[in-house]
């Protein structure tokens, strides 16, 4: 046998491949796809095994699941070693052939070659090739023809769609009769006696929502297109139309002219929409990422509605009444016990008084608060007045009554928190393409953004008197609402008795413990950061030096030990021990009860470098003697070649772990007791915090920052 | 070339001022800035104030202390200082007085922590402050 030959340095430009034929009855072939060589000769070479004459009219096609397309010259370093491809009619072969049968073939022919449109249409080198041989004015024509119904229009729409998704043909080429089959398309769904498919429906509101955006038949559609069929539309039980449709409103609303906005908006405000809205689509568990998408721009613009208004700073008659009216509603009581002609000539100065009460900046004349801020606020707070009164009363008397500086000025912050909650919502900011967030609640009340305000209005109260807020703690009182707002609408409460019982639980409390948890997380995750990991271990020597320091002052200054006879302490017998100031000689000697005994009472010396060994509890010669089994240690030193030990019973755990230490650091051995541990800790972890001090607030940076090329000179302006 | 600029900042990680006139720093320390040069500052470090010397500017946040809470400004002191009392404490074995200022500089951390969130209202901030200048006080006796 030969042996196999390695192959010379692989020819990377060279891939092998399979390729399927179109029809049975052809092996596969495997074959080596050179990248350099034309794709129409690679063709060629392909369909002469096969002994296919026509090579011209053929095409390779990529047969993954997310790519069928044809491959062309562009795209052909997308074939690689082990694809399969198969060789198939090139794009301009089938474009003919279609063409020919949408020209001449039966409907039933027709209607096959419309459902391989449908599918081909996605891949851009087929459409352009179909729309440049006039193929997509067929196509429209065929969809004007009102002859062309059910399946063949299902396919010649969604075709159209796909046609026009490649971007290359403008939306202006359309007739006002193309445009109206749509429309039919659309409006009789329910009641056409053929029922009209779901696919074909959903195709024609996508055509149709483009037709709105980018052409000037918006005005046709915005005509024929009632709201009761989109109302029908939305009851669909297909999330496809439910989608699209919502996706049409929306592009009619945003080509809207004001007038219109405003009857678009007003009638999905309504609780017959509303409530078709909620129950279809809104409340639906599985909602996807475009319905998402779709209802989130809705609920913008619905409530961008409101933005007029939140700039409208003109305080007009209306406006006044609304005023006077709020101050009518709070203190109507008041006022009829004082209709004499002595209150009438009081009406000035007590009228002043009720707006100081109401809590506005300039009581004299509260316009002036609206014409800094906005009318939005006044309807709010009339809006809170008028339907929960109680509630209203409530808020402005508990507030007025109180004589302290700690009362939260009703018409102060309800101008702030409005501003608050036009800010959360973004009213104002018309970028709808990042909106992924939609509030459920904000389609069960005709008069949502009111009933939020008045929700906020009492939790703000609430907060406010939990802080014991005065007049200066305005910001940090809105800042607190801001996140008991926010955690609140992130719980996606379904009504707004959901989203009241969320700000309850949210409460003041509540967000102190929550920012301090986050506080927590942040020093938990700041102290496994690389730096303070090295800090730590850059601080031990010196912290390891200060309990070293420690031990050894404490043998310095001796411990009187208790003397055993034969396992049993002898009364008034002790030991005194004590090492010198220059940590070289333990003293040792008798000592009694009450005495600490001077230096020179301490006869018997042991030299430190005559030590040679620590022993400890079980390890002692003494512990055959003294049961105790804790707080047993021996110095073993030599003493004339000879080896001998000092034999100690410590009278507490203390000194037994200060002695072991102090030992171990004179002969130059780790301090291994418990206390070592526990003392370095608690000393580490204050050091740490102290010297983090100026960290709060701070970053600490997670790896090592780059470290930038040196200056170019060193000439400095300071001595260093 | 160099240019006067005068600012401060803390250190964001240990720089090892293994350069040409390097000061080295620990993740934390606070600088005084005196003059920079592209992407270098150089500056003393209040750990060290005898030594100057070059550290990269991405290695600092600035800071502005004028903007700093006189009372925050207090406690960072004090505490410092009571940290090197406290650690003699320790060595000389003043068992209940050792145990009893690390309560207290703990818990004046946890005040100036407080002081910093900038959430409290004024009459909390108040309070806070009076309990944090008799802790002072008491400390300082």
């Amino acid at each position: 046998m030969l042996p196999s030959r390695m192959p010379a340095v692989r020819d990377a430009s060279i891939v092998k491949i399979a390729v399927e034929a179109l029809a049975a009855g052809f092996l596969p072939q495997l074959i080596e796809f050179d990248q350099r060589q034309p794709l129409t000769s690679i063709i060629n070479d392909i369909c002469n095994s096969w002994n296919i004459e026509d090579s011209h009219n053929y095409s390779l096609k990529f047969t993954e699941q997310s790519n069928k397309g044809y491959v062309t010259e562009k795209n052909r370093c997308g074939v690689k070693n082990g694809t399969v491809l198969k060789l198939n009619y090139s794009a301009t072969k089938t474009v003919t052939d279609f063409l020919e049968i949408f020209r001449n073939g039966s409907v039933i022919e027709q209607a096959k070659c419309l459902q391989k449109l449908a599918s081909l249409s996605s891949d851009i080198t087929f459409a352009i090739e179909f729309i440049n041989k006039s193929g997509l004015d067929l196509l429209i024509k065929m969809i004007e023809d009102e002859k062309c119904i059910g399946e063949r229009l299902e396919y010649a729409l969604r075709s159209f769609g796909e046609l026009m998704d490649h971007g290359t043909v403008s939306w202006e080429i359309l007739s006002d009769a193309f445009v109206n089959r749509n429309i039919a398309a659309i409006s009789n769904s329910s009641n056409s006696p053929h029922p009209i498919p779901p696919h074909l429906i959903a195709s024609s509101l996508s055509i149709l929502e483009n037709v709105v955006q980018n052409s000037s038949r918006y005005a046709l559609v915005e005509r024929s297109v009632t709201f009761d069929t989109l109302l029908k539309l939305l009851r669909e039980q297909n999330p496809n139309i439910q989608q699209n449709t919502i996706a049409l409103i929306n592009a009619l609303f945003m080509r809207a002219d004001e007038a219109k906005r405003k009857i678009i908006a007003s009638t999905f405000s309504t609780k017959q929409y509303r409530s078709t809205l909620l129950d279809s689509c809104v409340l639906n568990a599985q909602i996807g990422k475009e319905m998402t998408h779709q209802l989130s721009v809705l609920q913008s613009l619905t409530l961008g509605m409101l933005e007029p208004r939140m700039n409208d700073r003109n305080v007009d008659a209306d406006a006044q009444e609304k005023i006077k009216e709020l101050r009518r509603i709070a203190f109507e009581n008041e006022s009829v016990e004082n209709d004499s002609a002595t209150a009438q000539r009081n009406k000035g100065p007590q009228q002043q008084q009720h707006y100081k009460k109401l809590g506005f900046k300039y009581d004299v004349n509260p316009a002036q608060d609206f014409m800094e801020s906005s009318l939005l606020a006044l309807d709010c707070m009339i809006y809170f007045a008028r339907n929960q009164t109680q509630m209203y009363t409530k808020v402005v008397h508990e507030n007025s009554c109180r004589s302290d500086e700690y009362e939260c000025p009703f018409g102060r912050t309800s101008i702030e928190l409005v501003k608050l909650l036009c800010d959360i919502l973004k009213i104002g900011d018309d970028s709808f393409s990042n909106r992924d967030q939609f509030h459920p609640m904000f389609f069960t009340h005709d008069h949502p953004f009111e009933e939020f305000f008045c929700v906020c209005c009492v939790a703000l109260n609430r907060t406010w008197k939990d802080m014991q807020a005065k007049n200066e703690d305005f910001s940090k009182v809105i800042d607190v609402v801001r996140e008991q707002i926010i955690k609140s609408l992130e719980t996606r409460p379904r009504d707004f008795e959901s989203f009241r019982q969320k700000m309850a639980e949210f409460s003041y409390a509540k967000i102190t413990e929550l920012r301090y948890q986050k506080w927590v997380d942040r020093k938990e995750c700041e102290s496994t950061a690389s730096a303070i990991i090295a800090l730590k271990e850059k601080l031990r020597p010196e912290i390891m030096s200060i309990i070293r320091e420690q031990r050894l002052g404490f043998l310095v200054e001796g411990t009187k030990f208790s003397k055993f006879n034969r396992g049993v302490r002898a009364k008034d017998k002790f030991w005194y021990v004590r090492l010198s100031s220059n940590y070289k000689v333990l003293h040792y000697g008798d000592c009694d009860e009450k005495t600490v005994p001077l230096h020179e009472e301490l006869k018997n010396e042991l030299r430190v470098s005559d030590m040679r060994q620590l022993l400890k509890n079980k390890d002692c010669p003494h512990v055959k003697e003294i049961k105790k089994l804790t707080t047993l240690f021996s110095i073993v030193y030599e003493d004339n070649s000879e080896s001998k030990t000092l034999d100690l019973v410590a009278p507490d755990e203390i000194s037994f772990n200060y002695w072991v230490d102090g030992i171990a650091c004179l002969l130059g051995l780790p301090m291994e007791s418990k206390q070592m541990k526990e003392d370095f800790e608690t000393l580490l972890s204050i050091e740490i915090k102290l010297r983090l001090l100026d960290t709060e607030g701070v970053d600490i940076s997670k790896e090592a920052p780059e470290i930038p090329p040196e200056p170019e000179d060193y000439e400095f302006n300071f001595e260093g | 070339m160099w240019i006067e600029n005068r600012k401060c900042g803390v250190a964001i990680h240990n720089w090892d001022g293994k350069v040409k006139h390097g000061l080295a720093l620990d993740v934390g320390d606070f600088v005084e800035i005196f003059e920079e040069n592209g992407q270098w500052w150089r500056g003393s470090c209040t750990r060290k104030p005898r030594s100057i010397g070059l550290f990269p500017k991405n290695y600092i946040k600035l800071k502005d202390p004028s903007k700093e809470d006189p009372v925050v400004a207090e406690c960072t002191q004090v505490l410092r200082e009571w940290s090197e009392i406290w650690k003699k404490l320790f060595v000389e074995r003043e068992t209940y007085k050792f145990t009893t200022l690390r309560k207290v500089i703990l818990s004046l951390l946890e005040s100036r922590r407080e002081l910093l969130s900038a959430t409290l209202t004024q009459d909390q901030t108040l309070d806070l402050q009076m309990n944090v200048i008799s802790k002072i006080d008491w400390g300082n006796r």
